[in-house]
């Protein structure tokens, strides 16, 4: 059985998930009669149209142009037997310049996107790119993109619930819109507390997958490289920040640790490589 | 003492607190799942967001914690 680690917690984030969203649900058929078919429909307008700007988005926002075969045939080959080992449809191949050296995964298995920088073709050798590749297209096959996506919907949405839940309450003064606003920003939070846990698990699972199909060296060896390069350049700057780790330092303080949707870069590949 | 007033006052600079002191782990639960949180930033590390983006999140974390001040000056008149 693939995967029973990633299994086991995605039963218990999905069941409070479930719970969080079956709260919201019976509010709002409570409160404004909704019948549930409707509630339903609704909810899954509300996450469809998000993945769809979502992917639109995030194309547009690094500049992502289509990679044409012709121009880098070598990184054609390689996702397509990628693709065709780890039993999904080849993805759409994308490039673009986003200053430093990344790839990331957008859309669904059979309609996938595949975006790498031209920084991160230049940084790393052929082996290094494949593990990447593989760690990509891992996301693709396990779903991760519209796991993410569902898990944000239903903290929109319970978010938006508990918004009118605290208006609905009250006395309409601004002291109620206030604490509406709020209220449903800390809703949010908590209910993505758990959506990023499983986010970090998600990341290992991607990286155990392309270890499994390109071994785990090269990846590990592409995140070393990565991150060791960047932190020679930042060695200064971290020094100034180190004194203010605290709690709420972005670094390496608990709420960052919380709310960080990847593992650390160190463990990754402590576990690639072992 | 009004019990909602004083929830929005202390809740509304709690959160306005973590806007200004950590504002990535906002952008952070505002965007993930909305855009790919790698998107950003270098390989294997999740993007922080732009430095306009963080400066917003703490303009708002600004005006969260006066909000709050205000009401807490409001349920403390009363």
């Amino acid at each position: 059985m693939r995967h029973v680690g990633l299994k086991a917690r995605m039963a218990v984030v999905g069941s409070i998930l479930f719970g969080f969203y079956a709260v919201a649900a019976v509010v709002v058929m409570g409160v404004f009669q909704w019948p549930l078919a409707l509630v339903l429909l609704g909810s899954v307008l509300f996450v469809g149209v998000q993945y769809k700007i979502g992917k639109w988005m995030a194309l547009r926002s690094v500049g992502a142009e289509d990679l044409p075969e012709e121009r880098a045939p070598d990184l054609h080959r390689r996702v397509e037997s990628l693709s065709r080992d780890m039993g999904i449809d080849k993805p759409r191949l994308m490039i673009a310049s986003m200053g430093v050296p990344n790839a990331f995964a957008v859309g669904r298995k059979g309609a996938g996107t595949v975006v790498v920088s031209q920084e991160l073709l230049r940084t790393l050798d052929d082996d290094e790119v494949e593990g990447v590749l593989a760690h990509e297209l891992a996301h693709i096959r396990n779903r991760d993109v519209v796991m993410m996506v569902l898990g944000q919907g239903i903290a929109s949405i319970v978010a938006i619930v508990a918004q009118w839940a605290v208006l609905l309450t009250g006395d309409n003064d601004l002291a109620d819109f206030f604490l509406a606003i709020v209220v449903g920003q800390i809703v949010q939070m908590i209910v993505m507390v758990f959506v990023l846990a499983i986010s970090r698990y998600r990341e290992y699972v991607a990286d155990s997958d392309a270890a499994a199909e390109v071994g785990g060296e090269p990846l590990a060896s592409a995140l070393e490289k990565i991150s060791y390069g960047s932190q020679r350049a930042d060695d200064s700057a971290i020094d100034e920040q180190v004194g203010a780790l605290c709690i709420f330092g972005e670094e390496r303080g608990l709420l960052a640790k919380l709310f960080a949707s990847h593992p650390p870069v160190e463990k990754r590949i402590e576990r690639l490589r072992n | 003492m009004d019990v909602r007033t004083a929830l929005a006052a202390v809740l509304g600079i709690g959160l306005g607190l973590l806007c200004l002191l950590s504002p990535g782990t906002v952008l952070t639960v505002q965007t993930a799942g909305r855009l790919p949180q790698d998107r950003s930033g270098e390989y294997g590390t999740e993007g922080d967001g732009s430095g306009t983006f963080r400066r917003l999140v703490q303009v708002v974390g600004g005006v969260l914690v006066a909000g709050g001040l205000y009401f807490a000056w409001q349920a403390l008149a009363v």
